[in-house]
């Protein structure tokens, strides 16, 4: 069986901890796969609460016990309002699978019987994208960065000139703030670049704050 | 004397026949027929069956050839210490009269005279004795050449049989196992014509694995598994971006430390360190020694995270950050909660590998490889990796040169020199400038930049609370409202009149320790609470607690060690801009702190500053005392601590 190149199972005997800055906790994804999905949760500003391998639920189907965990449960605000979604997430070498999409049928009308909601399966199609993974995984611990001690209003007025990446560095680097400031800002979300495309000094950028 | 042997086997043997030398140039398999050129003779032929009745009366002997003196290169250490070890007894036996005599005795003085554990049966003894004599004195051969060279003793028919029914029953992809395969040779094996029993399972077994590993999943498991199975590395791994990947590992060495008292030299113990290895930029992050015990603890692994991630004393060592990833083992050490906790305060991603796994983190575990080679190998009193057969802890307590000052900042300067030093996986780049490259583009990320790291200190104290002093640590007193406030709730809870403590002490800030709240009073008892606590002392501000020492007269200064050298460059703040002078970019006096906050503040300001007299004169005299008490208990403590083994003794 070969699974895409970026996919890496980790197996029951290696443990991996995730860290939510946006929840302030530790989840253990169960794969590469997991952990970037994880990530994107982090930087998506409408994603308000979520957890991963949250609870088990047990399900009878056809007369069996059966025992299921949802990848992900999220919260979600939508222009009509805020939304849960439970969701599964596999590999589209085993989502494309009959038996396994009998399974995820059955298994989302057991949620809509008992939450009203829909198990949704999420493929990498739908959000799994290499550049994106890497550059989310590099700039995701900036976003615990402090800026509370920092004039920020003030900070800004030195940065209206700024075009791309390089000029970002350039110009944090003459605040008396930490080395970190420049791309905390990018990962805060505070200054915009494209994460989809490979990060560089020569990168634009588009500084909306205030 | 005849037996074992086959008419295939005596191909091209060479025989003493009538007392002249013999060849057996061919052998007829269909005929059962030999034919025998004899020295000074013409070629003639004898039957088989003949022949053997000659072997058996002894007309005719099989000239053993003398195994071939094997060359000692590219033997391995333990193949030469096992010659060395059999020589011994060999030798020992060729001193004697009748060298197979009382062999049992010879074995237990040998073994207690060489310190061999492994020993040897009496007649493995007498036949090992006999092949050394035949090999010209030399226990070599019997030990490099230990290959049987005998025939396979199948016809060629049953061989090609064998290997028929291996491809087409076993050596293909979902084949049978290697009995089935046998079951169905045997099953067959009469109807085709054969006598006797067909061949074992080990015997198709043995033919299937001469094949090569690769060959034999190739064809078992297919083209792709076997390649994927024995790949070859032929990348280097070539990333530079610093603390993408982190890995950490604790390293036992085999070197002894020593104090001196008094004149008189002291045992302390062997050394273990926490090794916190950037796989990126091959540097070393950071490290903790431990001295005297070799079992891990979780308080060195966090003072060695401690140390990777703030900068260090030293300004040239400007390896330091918060990792994205760490790697570490299943060690105990590794999966306490003291350490998750502060994995968890650095905010990346951490991972613990599988057990008996070391290749998951192999770049940590070849800097090991490269310190025992680079460092340790050159170091007086080192007795290389743990071998009872070769030595003991008596062998590394005679050996033992260095006092910790000594061996940390030999240390010191061997990491300086690693860091500096161009490395081909880096394409001819040092750690150093790997790393300047690499911040450039992803800065580092500090622990004074987090919040709840800013509390995090290294190592762990257990300490008692004083109502008066609150806590100590090296002389340090450190108190706060808070800790009181957490005294009273503690005692209330547990209805006792002490409360005993958890600090976290960073050795390079004397400024204020962190206490862990007990769990009883802790507003989240299923987390690790960490509150921070000044030290009294205000000039202790942006010192180490080594520097306090020296300052005090309690130490003195050691050349180059990296804790004690100047740090004025301690500071998280950016010192030169690239370019143009330094913005200030901090709030200004009038924050956002409305009118009631502001008073608020100024209230409890107001009210905590001033001097009381009596409490600082009560706290004077206390000092004094206790300050005399720490001073007994130290030495007394010295005492028990390091003077139990003496090496002198």
């Amino acid at each position: 069986m070969v699974f895409p190149k970026q996919i890496r199972f980790y197996g029951k005997k290696k443990a991996t901890y995730f860290n939510s800055i946006q929840m302030r906790k530790t989840f253990r994804p169960e794969s590469s796969f997991e952990t970037s999905f994880m990530l994107q949760q982090e930087f998506d500003d409408d994603v308000f609460a979520w957890a991963g391998q949250a609870q088990s639920f047990v399900f009878n189907i056809k007369g069996k016990n059966t025992r299921y965990t949802p990848d992900v449960v999220r919260k979600r605000r939508t222009p009509e309002g805020d939304v849960i979604e439970f969701i599964e997430l596999k590999p589209n070498i085993f989502a494309n699978n009959e038996s396994v999409y009998t399974k995820h049928q059955l298994l989302s009308e057991q949620f809509l019987d008992l939450y009203n909601r829909p198990l949704s399966v999420h493929t990498e199609d739908d959000f799994y994208k290499p550049i994106k993974a890497e550059n989310l995984a590099r700039f995701y611990q900036y976003r615990a960065y402090d800026f509370s001690r920092y004039d920020l209003d003030l900070a800004f007025t030195h940065l209206t000139d700024v075009k791309c990446v390089g000029d970002l560095y350039e110009m944090c680097s003459r605040f008396n703030a930490s080395p970190a400031f420049a791309p905390a800002l990018i990962a805060q979300k505070k200054v915009h670049i494209d994460f989809e495309k490979p990060f560089s000094l020569d990168l634009p950028l588009e500084v909306k704050y205030g | 004397m005849a037996r074992g042997i086959t008419l295939s086997s005596l191909q091209d043997k060479k025989l003493e026949y009538m007392g002249k030398k013999a060849v057996v140039r061919a052998v007829n398999e269909a005929t059962q027929e030999l034919f025998i050129e004899r020295e000074g003779h013409h070629m003639f032929m004898r039957p088989f069956v003949d022949l053997l009745e000659e072997i058996k009366k002894g007309k005719i002997t099989i000239i053993q050839e003398l195994a071939k003196a094997p060359s000692m290169q590219g033997a391995t250490s333990e193949q030469l210490l096992e010659i060395n070890r059999r020589e011994k007894y060999f030798y020992a036996m060729l001193a004697k009269k009748y060298p197979t005599k009382d062999v049992e005795r010879l074995v237990e003085d040998i073994q207690r005279e060489a310190n061999d554990t492994i020993g040897y049966a009496r007649s493995t003894l007498c036949k090992d004795f006999k092949k050394f004599k035949r090999d010209g004195y030399s226990a070599a051969p019997q030990v490099l050449n230990n290959k049987r060279n005998r025939d396979t003793g199948l016809t060629q028919d049953v061989d090609d049989l064998v290997w028929g029914y291996l491809y087409k029953h076993h050596l293909k992809e979902n084949g049978k196992s290697v009995a089935a395969t046998q079951r169905l040779l045997a099953m067959n094996y009469e109807e085709l014509g054969y006598e006797g029993n067909a061949p074992c399972a080990k015997t198709l077994m043995r033919r299937a694995r001469s094949l090569g590993p690769y060959e034999y999943d190739r064809l078992r498991y297919g083209e792709s598994y076997a390649k994927n199975k024995y790949k070859q590395k032929l990348e280097k791994y070539g990333i530079t971006i610093p603390l993408d990947r982190v890995e950490l590992d604790m390293a036992h060495f085999n070197v002894g430390i020593v104090k001196f008292v008094n004149g008189k030299k002291y045992y302390r113990g062997t050394v273990s360190m926490a090794l916190v290895f950037d796989v990126g930029t091959a540097s070393l992050l950071g490290y903790a020694i431990q001295v005297g015990k070799n079992k891990e603890a979780s308080s060195y692994v966090v003072a060695s995270i401690h140390h990777a991630i703030n900068r260090k004393p030293d300004p040239t060592y400007i390896q330091h950050g918060c990792m994205r990833l760490a790697v570490m083992d299943a060690g105990t050490a590794y999966r306490s909660a003291m350490t998750k906790s502060l994995l968890q305060k650095i905010q990346g991603v951490f991972e613990t590998t599988e057990v008996r796994k070391p290749c998951s983190k192999g770049f940590v575990e070849n800097f090991v490889n490269r310190l025992r080679l680079e460092f340790f190998q050159g170091l007086e009193g080192y007795c290389g990796p743990f071998d009872p057969s070769r030595y003991s802890e008596a062998n590394i307590k005679k050996d033992a040169k260095y006092t910790f000052e000594q061996f940390h900042q030999k240390f010191t300067n061997y990491v300086r020199e690693y860091h500096n030093s161009q490395l081909k996986r880096l394409h001819g780049l040092t750690p150093n400038q790997a790393w300047i490259k690499g911040t450039e583009v992803y800065p580092v990320l500090e622990p004074s930049d987090i919040p709840e790291l800013r509390k995090y200190k290294g190592l762990e104290v257990d300490v008692t609370y004083h109502i008066k002093y609150g806590t100590t640590y090296d002389y340090q007193y450190f108190n706060s409202p808070e800790l009181k406030a957490m005294y009273e709730a503690y005692c209330v809870a547990t209805r006792k009149d002490y409360m005993p403590l958890t600090l976290l002490v960073d050795l390079n800030d004397a400024s204020s320790v962190s206490v862990v709240v007990p769990s009883v009073v802790s507003p989240n008892p299923d987390e690790i609470v960490l509150l921070s606590i000044p030290n009294t002392n205000r000039s202790a501000f942006g010192k180490s607690f080594n520097e306090l020492s020296i300052i005090e007269g309690r130490c003195e200064v050691l050349d180059g060690a990296t804790t004690f050298l100047e740090d004025h460059n301690l500071s998280g703040y950016r010192s030169t801009p690239k370019h143009g002078d330094i913005i200030d970019i901090t709030h200004s006096q009038d924050s956002d702190l409305s009118e009631d906050e502001v008073n608020t503040e100024i209230d409890e300001i107001i009210n905590s500053a001033g001097v009381d007299f009596k409490a600082e004169e009560q706290l004077d005299d206390e000092e004094l005392k206790s300050s005399d008490e720490h001073t007994n208990e130290h030495f007394n403590d010295a005492e028990n601590k390091n003077l139990g083994v003496s090496v002198d003794d």
